[in-house]
Formats: structure tokens, sequence, C-alpha cells
């Protein structure tokens, strides 16, 4: 008995400590892409800093053999978590070919915006 | 009794089908395009060429002041009577609120755009106004990069029944000082509909 105990204890002081030294998970997908069709799947969401401007870039693969038509539009936040007006947020529509790579690569409209969101939406 | 019943419906069918007035959700208007250009167009093609500068980085400072720029000549090639600031101001807009670039009113290919920018100063000497206010000479501040561009229509029939209209918005960012042009882009946005609808 005092042995399981001693395990347990054990066991648990390592599932702590692993989870201390566990780097935090990064951001799924779905924190910035927001997507409610079936027929896209998300690849890639990635974002870096050029010039003091956010860039956003994201890959999403048409899975089915037909082409899809989608529209989406890319919301940019500031620190407040306000949504930034501009001109570049706006829907525009792309037609996927069927198992083909939809690619977006958008620029903040200003520097200092913080976060951004991906809608996409099947049409 | 009947007849006044008839006539009742017949009015209230006809205010029925008169179409009323909607106002259009432009953030969500998912309504058809037109042949012609309209205000989704101007917006699509100034995002594209927003996109297009600030991605360049020709307008970030490396000491993080602002350029100045004017607005250049912008010309409408196109068969439709459309002012070109349907375009102009929504890519000024952007490029201000960027805080990276601040467009000059007191000069553009056409003389000064807003002429109060000289009017004002011709109050110097003027002993109704105090002069402390009155701008002094050499305040206005020269512009370091011009903007200009032209839209251009092309038509094409694809068959009997069906054009396409081919509109293009293209745009030049030029550095003044040397006359080098920083940024070229074009934007097309490509129509296909009835011949019958007419594009001007």
């Amino acid at each position: 008995m005092a042995v399981a105990l001693r395990s347990m204890m054990m066991f648990g002081a390592i599932c702590l400590m692993i989870g201390c030294v566990t780097p935090p998970a990064e951001k799924p997908w779905n924190a910035y892409v927001r997507y409610l069709g079936n027929a896209l799947e998300v690849r890639e969401v990635r974002s870096s800093e050029e010039r003091g401007f956010v860039v956003a870039y994201l890959a999403a693969e048409n899975m089915s053999p037909f082409n899809v038509k989608v529209r989406y539009r890319t919301t940019w936040y500031d620190v407040s978590g306000i949504p930034v007006s501009t001109v570049m947020t706006r829907w525009t529509n792309r037609t996927v070919a069927g198992k083909s790579l939809l690619e977006i690569k958008v620029i903040s409209p200003r520097s200092d915006v913080v976060d951004y969101r991906f809608e996409i939406e099947d049409i | 009794m009947y007849k006044i019943l008839c006539m009742l419906t017949f009015s209230l069918t006809l205010i029925a089908c008169s179409a009323t007035p909607v106002k259009v959700d432009t953030q969500n208007d998912e309504a058809p395009t037109v042949m012609g250009l309209d205000y989704r167009d101007f917006e699509e093609a100034a995002a594209a060429l927003v996109q297009s500068i600030l991605e360049s980085g020709v307008v970030v400072q490396p000491d993080g002041s602002r350029y100045v720029l004017v607005i250049s000549r912008i010309t409408n090639d196109t068969m439709l009577h459309i002012d070109t600031d349907q375009l102009v101001k929504k890519i000024r807009v952007a490029l201000l609120k960027s805080g990276k670039v601040i467009v000059t009113t007191a000069m553009s290919a056409n003389g000064a755009e807003d002429a109060m920018s000289y009017q004002a100063r011709e109050l110097r000497g003027d002993d109704e106004f105090d002069q402390s206010r009155v701008a002094g000479k050499g305040s206005l501040v020269a512009p370091d990069l011009s903007l200009s561009g032209k839209i251009i229509q092309r038509n094409n029939k694809m068959n009997s029944r069906t054009t396409q209209v081919d509109y293009l918005f293209q745009m030049t960012l030029t550095d003044i000082e040397t006359g080098l042009a920083f940024r070229e882009d074009e934007v097309p946005i490509v129509k296909r509909g009835s011949s019958k609808t007419v594009s001007w």
C-alpha cells in the first residue's frame, strides 16, 4: 500500500514537473481562423512582423476534387481588442480548384495592430 | 361593396409591388455585381493597392516620421463617368491611417487641391487679422512622394451574347527627389455578362 502511494506521489511529481517544463502550447488555428464549412482544411496560419506591420499568412487545402467558391476577409484588432476600421477588411471571393491550396497573405493596416482573424465562408 | 373590395385589393397589390428603398449594408453586400464599376470594385482595388504599398515598405521612414504624399494625375480611361476620387480617397484614408504617410492638399496635378492654403496667405499685411496667426513664408511642406495612376477599360466580345469587360487599376508611387517609381502595381477587375448590359 505504502509502495503504491509512493509510486502515485512520484508519478504526480513527475507530471507536475513535465507540466512546468513544457512550453505553453501555441494558439490553435481556430483562434485565428473562423471557418464553418467543411470543404477546406486549414494547413497553416502564421504571422510575422515586417517593418512594424503584422503580416499574416494562411494556407487551406480544398480536400474535395471539385471547385469550391469561398469568400474571406481579415479583421485586425488593436491592443484593446477593438476591430480596426479599414478598407482592407472586406470580403473577397475566390474559387479554389479541387485538391489545391488557397493561400492568403495580408498586411495589417496599421503598426499598432496586435491580433487578427481570418473569416472564411463557403458561398 | 364588392367593387370597393376589389379596388382595395388592387391598391394593396400596387403598394406591395412598388420597390421600397432599402439601405445597403456595405460591409456585407451580397447583391450581384454590375458590369460597370460600383463601390465594391473601388474598395477592392483600393485595398489591393494599399496592401501593395504597405508590403513594399517604401512608405516606412527609418526614423518613424511620415512621408508627405501628393496626389498627381489619376486618369479615367474608361467609358464610365466616374470620379477617380472614389478610388483615390480610399487609398489616401488608408495610407493616412497607416501612420506612415500624410497627404498634402497644398498642391496636386491641377494646382492646390485646397485653395485655402494660399488664400489664407493673402491675409499677410491685412490689419484686420492677427498677423501672428497668419501662416508665414516657407511653412508649407513639400511632398516626398507622388501618387499617379490610371483606370483602363477594355471590352471583349466573347460570343454573340456574352461580353467581358476588363478594368485595370494602375498605380505608380514616385519618389519626387529622384523621379524614380518606388512602387508600381496593377489590379485587374474583370466582369463577364450579357452583351445587352451597357458598361458606360
